[in-house]
């Protein structure tokens, strides 16, 4: 991974005094662009939205070869915004790179988030549910995307747009479906699943993230598919809002 | 490529403004140096309901096709210069015709 933290990370939301960090990973194709509007729900919080390869002002970067490699750039790039607390959250594939990030921030001996937020992702060492669609032929992929909603539903009619974006979903998918979790001990810190009620996904593949904190634990659903969060939001981040006060609190009176 | 008097002026007025009233922010917050994801966090689909909404406005045509624009308008000046040199005006004088 190339380029500097202002690449990155996205300028937006940025609150550098603020007592706390959220590190703001987006879904399979998605751009840093998804928590716009993350900043104003969550005053005091200084919101760190990353920006991947690949896309944006990183348009000419290639793509990482995996989840662990993306996750080890991502280290790379954000170790000097970890000197106060912070915290990750993730939607979809974000949310396995979430996941793989604090794995390897443990392992550099720094310190794990104070809360990892999953949302709208099974537990990484599940089965995959569906069939490997990202080597399917581009009308095909295409009809999948559209499929699951955000952009890509929103893009449908419009075949030329959609083809654009098509590429980096793709690849994107790819880092997902040969993502395999390797071993490692669960995760010290609190765990929170956000998740649609009407996601493809079973209530199960959600709540087998217990397994991979010895913290707190909860699944939070909320009315909506895979794309719940465009409804949803307010809630979310009053609830985030809620662990990072807890968290902070937790800390001061230590 | 040309714009009339090579004036792309009038495509940045407008982009801003839209820009602006889709975001609800004051178009004076509007740079054109600010990059659209990054900066505004502005995505591929904000920048389409902006450039539908200038069409619908304006009676002009931007032309999408053949170019990987999304990612690569990059900022606010982007935007206005794919509105300057692709848009095409369904009559009137002044049109400003792409290549």
């Amino acid at each position: 991974m190339s380029g500097g933290l202002s690449s990155v990370l996205a300028s937006f939301g940025r609150h550098p005094s603020a007592p706390v960090r959220l590190l703001c990973l987006p879904h399979a194709g998605g751009t840093c662009a998804f928590f716009r509007r993350w900043p104003a729900l969550l005053p005091g919080v200084d919101v760190l939205a990353v920006q991947l390869p690949g896309r944006g002002a990183r348009f000419t970067e290639p793509a990482p070869d995996s989840l662990p490699a993306a996750a080890e750039a991502l280290a790379d790039a954000i170790e000097p915004m970890l000197d106060r607390p912070y915290a990750v959250f993730g939607h979809c594939l974000g949310a396995v790179l979430g996941f793989e990030f604090v794995r390897h921030i443990r392992r550099r001996g720094l310190p794990e988030p104070v809360h990892l937020f999953v949302s709208a992702a099974p537990a990484p060492h599940l089965a995959p549910s569906q069939p490997r669609v990202s080597d399917l032929p581009d009308a095909q992929f295409r009809d999948v995307v559209v499929r699951l909603g955000g952009t890509g539903e929103a893009l449908a009619a419009n075949h030329e747009l959609l083809e654009l974006l098509l590429p980096v979903v793709r690849a994107d998918f790819r880092l997902g479906e040969e993502y395999r979790v390797g071993d490692a001990p669960p995760l010290a810190c609190p765990v929170t699943v956000f998740a649609g009620d009407e996601d493809s996904q079973t209530a199960s593949g959600f709540a087998a993230w217990e397994q991979h904190t010895t913290g707190q634990f909860r699944l939070v659903t909320l009315p909506g598919g895979h794309f719940y969060l465009d409804q949803e939001l307010p809630r979310v981040t009053a609830a985030v809002r809620r662990e990072l006060d807890d968290a902070l609190h937790r800390a001061e009176i230590r | 490529m040309t714009t009339r008097n090579g004036d792309d002026g009038w495509a940045y007025e407008l982009v801003t403004r839209t820009l602006a009233s889709h975001l609800g922010v004051a178009p004076s917050a509007i740079r054109p140096e600010q990059r659209l994801q990054e900066d505004l966090g502005v995505d591929s689909l904000d920048v389409i309901e902006v450039l539908l909404r200038i069409e619908d406005e304006t009676g002009l045509k931007v032309a999408f096709d053949g170019v990987s624009v999304l990612d690569r308008i990059g900022t606010v000046a982007g935007a206005a210069r794919l509105l300057a040199t692709t848009s095409t005006e369904r009559s009137g004088v002044d049109a400003v015709i792409g290549p």
